[in-house]
């Protein structure tokens, strides 16, 4: 199996002209296009079906994510996590690992981190929400481990355990907040809140806390991580062939490993930052399928991080924008989720279909 | 454990192993083409979701039979259309596929009943009794004082086994999952084979969700499924991708989650002192469980080698 | 109409003017080929000289752009193997179409639509007609035993059983000695004769002229995707179809015999890579090898001749680290390393080229400047601490690409788009560009044209010349006789006799890689033979 959607393996120098390696980018890109409009149409086909004007369900979306800077700092906050977790998964799906446990994954690293940052003794921000994070990401990437772990040393195939291991960690998360960790003064079954030191300060001017510095500076990171460096080629390495991994000295089960626990930690480290920038506290809902979305965004992205900046705002963009629709319209709110599989799904198509074409071509 | 405790018990878990088995033997016909149908969680819901339409529409059970098996294969055709004709990667293509089925099944009940009221509810399956069989004592309450539609899914199960082990059709099916151009060469057609194992999968996971609706929970509510078509396919691994021994798999969830049930039930509600979640979670668990220890003892031999990797004429792998 | 018929009581097969191209490639060049009913007709020629394509048109795989083919005396357009299998033409491919799980029954019935229900009975029906075939042709074959179980021989003993049963007159089998051992080929041969002799046409694709000798009636040579010429066999001679098949009489000039020099100045070689005693479990938990003892000097190429399936790939994988064994010490200049991995092994100077380039050898994806790399990369100068040196593997890759003269379009193509040769240059490259002592060749001219084939051994060679150890594991007699100093014969995983360069003897190593070491022969042991080194 091989990462189809992932970009062509980067070249590793300067080619001769740069138009030639611009236009096999811009190509994708003009698929990438047609490919969402197609999605465009047949969402705006099911809200038809539903009897609303799609146009006008467009257009109230499109006002609803970027018609006032309140609505768009909310597209920033839920840009964050999405983008947090997306990077992640990048990295593992890179290599052949299919991680779609994302979801309990975030919970897990929430619960850690959200437990530190409550209970933390010292009331000190510098020291309280660094150490929330860690605690997050070690979290995170423990429960990743698991999964990193079973197929490095039996083959389990992680699509099925880290799916298994979401039921899972939903139920802890439940239970801990329902028992253990509920607030006793509270009403409805949630922690306490997390103290003002330790929650996430904002972003002056931009109505949207520091995670997403955090989720930028990521991004960055995981550009040149998996470009420039040795441990990037590593990956694309054992992506695309294991065997041949294995047999110039790369370690394919060590790198499953490392790998789901890089991508364990950033979805249990974006836990933390909701819990500690958004939600100020441990609750049900804490994670509106963030774990899922994220797949689409790494998916839409292309596996490259910088693609999933570009996708974790559109597809936080239209939920911010179905939420206004859901109000205005009456689209239930799956319509979002519905639109960015069909998303999804087309780019699939069209970048298979793209790469038949060229198939042919030769 | 008194035995008055254990028939109900035991009723109870067949009744639940049917929807998980249905979809995992399915699988299992899928997988030995070599296809690997990620898909089967979505493909579930997608049919829970139709034959809870169609029983509620048209006031009938066999109609939301039917719908359920149209709404999982309307998904299996997509699947098929992803992996066999374009030759997409089978994994990614299966978590669109259970992404799609999430929001759309969402969307779809969302727009047709404005939720916030009490659920509607569709009318179950009288129990049939099988005349003697069911008066025998233990057996005859657990295995033959069931609906129609637990006969006739067990039916169906053991008729797949039979055709994949016993006719023509069944060599050819694992043929082209275990050595496809092989199958290529005897004049087979590959991507046909593999057509007819997603439609069969897709088909089987469609009814399994129309099970679990019609014949268990008569409502349907968001990702009703909670994750029964990927226990489906751990199932398949633990079969060793035999359909009976996957069947046989799907009885030890059934029990398993029997008795996570009647614990909640007897351990009592809300304010126990016993967290529900723990059993909620037992059959996630155990299905890990299983899992693991079946990928221990070399589950290589048993899998079909050509599983996943799709068949382009005239290409070598 | 009168001539047709006339045909049809003389040929079988009638292939005319036959052109096929692919893309600007011409594979086929106006060939015709004429084959008599009962006659053995075979079809020699280099590896892309068109055999393949000439075959696969006969078949119903491919279509011809120009002339025409009868079958029988009617003309035919075959647009499917299964129109082929109608008009009787059977094919046995050289890698055998068989469904490994499934049993030899299962798999002759395999694709049959007549009975949906395989009935007890109808089994026992068909194998009856099998058990008669069976025995009218001498072609014994076990019907209920899995397929992974059978040797190669009987597995083809299978296809040709199924070919028979599906009523083919014209039989088409494509290099079918390659996979056998001498005594296999030895059975095989007289089983074709008595076919043919009952009214069975064959047509044998191969280009082992002795084979090709000792059975075919006739002999028709392709050279260049053109018919060089149709000869009958008993007027020809192994000499002159080599000549017809390369236009010149190919041979490889050994370098001068600087070991043997050396051995005889009584200059004791140094040690390289010794192994003592290993085994291995293969795929299916048999034993693959077995107390497997060899000695590999610096500067020396010694061979592990064998017929592939005798332990070869578990032998290489052991040796590379890729496969645990379950006993035995390997010694690399004086160290253990049995229980290191490969980045351990290659760090203490061991390369390896592997027989199965895109398994071991390339990664398909990645460019040609990264797969020149992919053994090093984490190391001066390719990397700086945490950041590649991308310039110096681009200039890295440009130089390799010039001196093994890999064609490219840039250092950015990916690996997979690379023909066989090339893919085989870049493995080459890489390997022979770093600094090692010991080198584990396996089949590296396997699927390689006869230019790539010298280009080859002259690198493995010049490396053996400045001092590496070269352990080179084939399955070609040519090529071990063509490079080694040394060579052993690996039978059923098991390392049998062993022969200096001047006692190489080709009938006496065919025997042994049959299974039969010469019974006059001293040092039929892998631990006697090792100690004529010294």
């Amino acid at each position: 199996m091989s990462t189809n959607l992932a970009p062509p393996v980067a070249a590793a120098a300067p080619p001769p002209a740069t138009i030639t390696r611009l236009l096999p980018r811009l190509k994708a890109i003009a698929i990438s296009g047609i490919a969402c409009a197609a999605a465009l149409m047949l969402g705006g086909l099911l809200f038809k079906v539903s009897g609303v004007d799609p146009l006008a369900a467009y257009a109230t979306m499109l006002e609803g994510a970027f018609g006032s800077w309140f609505a768009f700092a909310q597209v920033l906050t839920r840009t964050v996590p999405l983008l947090i977790i997306a990077v992640g998964l990048i990295a593992v799906f890179r290599a052949n690992i299919w991680n779609i446990g994302a979801e309990g994954q975030f919970l897990i690293g929430a619960l850690a981190g959200g437990f530190v940052a409550i209970e933390f003794p010292v009331e000190s921000g510098w020291l309280s929400i660094p150490c929330a994070m860690l605690a997050g990401f070690a979290a995170g990437g423990c429960w990743g481990a698991i999964v990193g772990w079973l197929r490095a040393k039996w083959e389990v195939h992680e699509v099925i355990t880290s799916l298994l291991l979401n039921f899972i960690a939903a139920l802890v998360f439940s239970y801990l907040i329902r028992g253990p960790l509920r607030d006793p003064m509270g009403f409805l079954p949630q922690s306490k809140d997390v103290p003002a030191f330790s929650q996430l300060p904002f972003i002056p001017g931009l109505g949207t806390n520091i995670g997403l510095l955090v989720a930028l500076a990521l991004v960055a990171l995981f550009a040149y991580l998996l470009s420039a460096t040795p441990y990037g080629m590593k990956i694309r390495m054992i992506g695309s062939s294991a065997s041949v991994a294995r047999a110039v000295g790369v370690d394919p089960s060590r790198m499953t490993i490392e790998l789901m626990v890089i991508s364990g930690g950033l979805a249990g480290l974006a836990g933390v930052i909701q819990v500690l920038g958004v939600q100020y506290a441990l609750l049900e809902g804490l994670s509106p399928g963030f774990g899922f979305t994220a797949i689409m965004v790494a998916l839409l992205g292309r596996l490259h991080p910088v693609g999933a900046l570009a996708a974790a705002v559109v597809l936080s963009a239209i939920t911010v924008g179905g939420n206004a629709m859901q109000i205005t319209h009456g689209i239930p709110a799956s319509a979002v989720a519905t639109l960015s599989a069909l998303l999804v799904l087309f780019l699939l198509v069209s970048d298979h279909l793209a790469k038949r074409a060229r198939g042919v071509e030769q | 454990m008194n035995i008055d405790f254990l028939i109900p018990l035991l009723s109870m878990a067949f009744v639940l192993s049917i929807p998980v088995g249905l979809a995992a033997v399915g699988e299992c016909i899928c997988q030995r083409t070599g296809l690997l149908n990620l898909g089967v969680e979505g493909m579930m819901l997608m049919g829970a979701l139709t034959a809870f339409l169609g029983a509620f529409y048209f006031d009938s059970s066999w109609i939301g039979v039917l719908t359920g098996v149209a709404g999982g294969v309307s998904l299996g055709i997509l699947m098929g259309v992803l992996c066999i004709s374009i030759k997409a990667e089978q994994v990614v293509s299966g978590i669109v596929v259970v992404l799609l089925s999430l929001g759309l099944t969402s969307y779809l009940y969302g727009s047709l009943f404005h939720v916030g009221t009490t659920p509607p509810r569709i009318e179950g399956l009288a129990l049939l009794h099988i005349p003697l069989l069911s008066n025998i004592p233990v057996i005859g309450p657990i295995l033959f004082q069931q609906t129609s539609l637990v006969y006739a899914s067990l039916a169906l199960i053991v008729l797949l086994s039979w055709m994949l082990e016993r006719t023509s059709l069944g060599l050819a099916l694992q043929a082209v999952g275990e050595k496809p151009e092989a199958g290529d060469a005897a004049g087979l057609s590959v991507d046909g084979l593999r057509w007819f194992g997603i439609l069969i999968s897709s088909a089987m996971a469609g009814l399994g969700g129309a099970v679990l609706i019609i014949a268990q929970l008569h409502l349907f509510a968001d990702h009703i499924t909670a994750g029964r078509g990927w226990i489906a396919i751990a199932l398949v691994i633990f079969g060793r991708w035999k359909p009976l021994w996957v069947f046989a798999g799907a009885l030890l969830f059934g029990v398993v989650d029997a008795i996570q049930l009647k614990i909640q039930v007897v351990a009592g509600g809300i304010d126990s002192a016993i967290p529900f979640e723990l059993f909620q979670a037992l059959p996630y668990v155990i299905t890990m469980a299983v899992l693991v220890l079946s990928a221990m003892r070399a589950r290589r031999n048993a899998q079909p080698s050509a599983l996943g990797i799709p068949f382009i004429k005239g290409q070598k792998h | 109409m009168a001539t047709h018929q006339h045909h049809a009581d003389h040929y079988a097969v009638e292939m005319l003017s036959i052109s096929k191209r692919f893309g600007r490639f011409v594979a086929n060049k106006d060939v015709t080929l004429r084959v008599r009913r009962g006659e053995i007709h075979a079809l020699l020629g280099e590896n892309g000289a068109g055999k393949s394509t000439l075959m696969n048109m006969l078949y119903g795989l491919l279509k011809p752009d120009s002339g025409s083919i009868r079958v029988n005396g009617s003309e035919v357009r075959f647009d499917s193997p299964q129109a082929a299998k109608a008009a009787g033409i059977g094919m046995v491919h050289q890698h055998y179409m068989l469904v490994p799980t499934l049993t030899p029954l299962q798999n002759i019935i395999l694709g049959d639509r007549a009975k949906f229900v395989l009935s007890e009975r109808h089994l026992e029906q068909v194998r009856g007609q099998l058990k008669d075939l069976i025995v009218k042709y001498g072609l014994t074959v076990r019907l209920d035993v899995p397929i992974w179980q059978l040797s190669v021989g009987e597995q083809q003993r299978v296809e040709i059983l199924r070919a028979l049963y599906h009523q083919s007159t014209i039989l088409i089998l494509d290099e079918p000695t390659a996979m056998l051992t001498p005594k296999e080929v030895e059975q095989l041969l007289p089983r074709l004769k008595a076919l043919a002799a009952e009214g069975t046409s064959i047509i044998i694709i191969s280009h082992h002229l002795h084979d090709v000798l000792t059975i075919a009636d006739n002999v028709t040579v392709l050279r260049a995707g053109e018919n060089a010429g149709t000869l009958q066999a008993a007027d020809t001679d192994a000499r002159s179809l080599a000549r017809m098949m390369v236009g010149h009489v190919a041979d490889f000039q050994r370098p001068a015999d600087n070991r043997i020099a050396r051995a005889t100045s009584g200059e004791a070689p140094q040690m390289r890579l010794v192994a003592e005693g290993l085994s291995a479990e293969g795929d299916h938990g048999q034993n693959a090898l077995e107390d497997v003892s060899f000695e590999l000097g610096a500067g020396e190429i010694v061979a592990i001749a064998g017929v592939s399936g005798n332990g070869q790939t578990e032998l290489e994988e052991v040796l590379f680290g890729l496969r645990e064994s379950t006993t035995g010490r390997l010694m690399l200049s004086g160290a253990d390393i049995i229980r290191t991995d490969p980045g351990q092994r290659a760090k203490a100077g061991m390369a390896y080229i592997p027989s199965d380039r895109y398994r071991y050898g390339l990664v398909r994806d990645m460019a040609v400047s990264s797969n020149l790399v992919v053994d090093r990369f984490r190391e001066k100068p390719f990397a700086h601490r945490w950041r590649l040196s991308l310039d110096t593997i681009q200039s890295h890759a440009r130089d390799l690409i010039g001196r093994f003269a890999i064609k490219v379009k840039s250092p950015q193509q990916p690996a997979g788009t690379l023909s066989g040769g090339n893919a085989q240059r870049v493995v080459l490259a890489r390997t022979l560009s770093r600094d090692i002592t010991t080198l584990v060749a396996a089949q590296p001219a396997r699927g390689l044209d006869v230019g790539a084939v010298s280009f080859v051994w002259e690198k493995l060679s010049a490396a053996r010349d400045n001092g590496v150890a070269i352990l080179l594991i084939s399955t070609e007699l040519d090529e071990v006789f063509a490079l080694a100093d040394r060579c052993y014969v690996i039978y059923r995983g098991k390392l049998i006799g062993h022969w200096h360069r001047n006692e190489f003897d080709r009938e006496a190593v065919g025997l042994a890689m049959g299974g039969m070491p010469h019974a006059n022969q001293s040092s039929n042991t892998a631990a006697l033979g090792a100690v004529h080194v010294h």
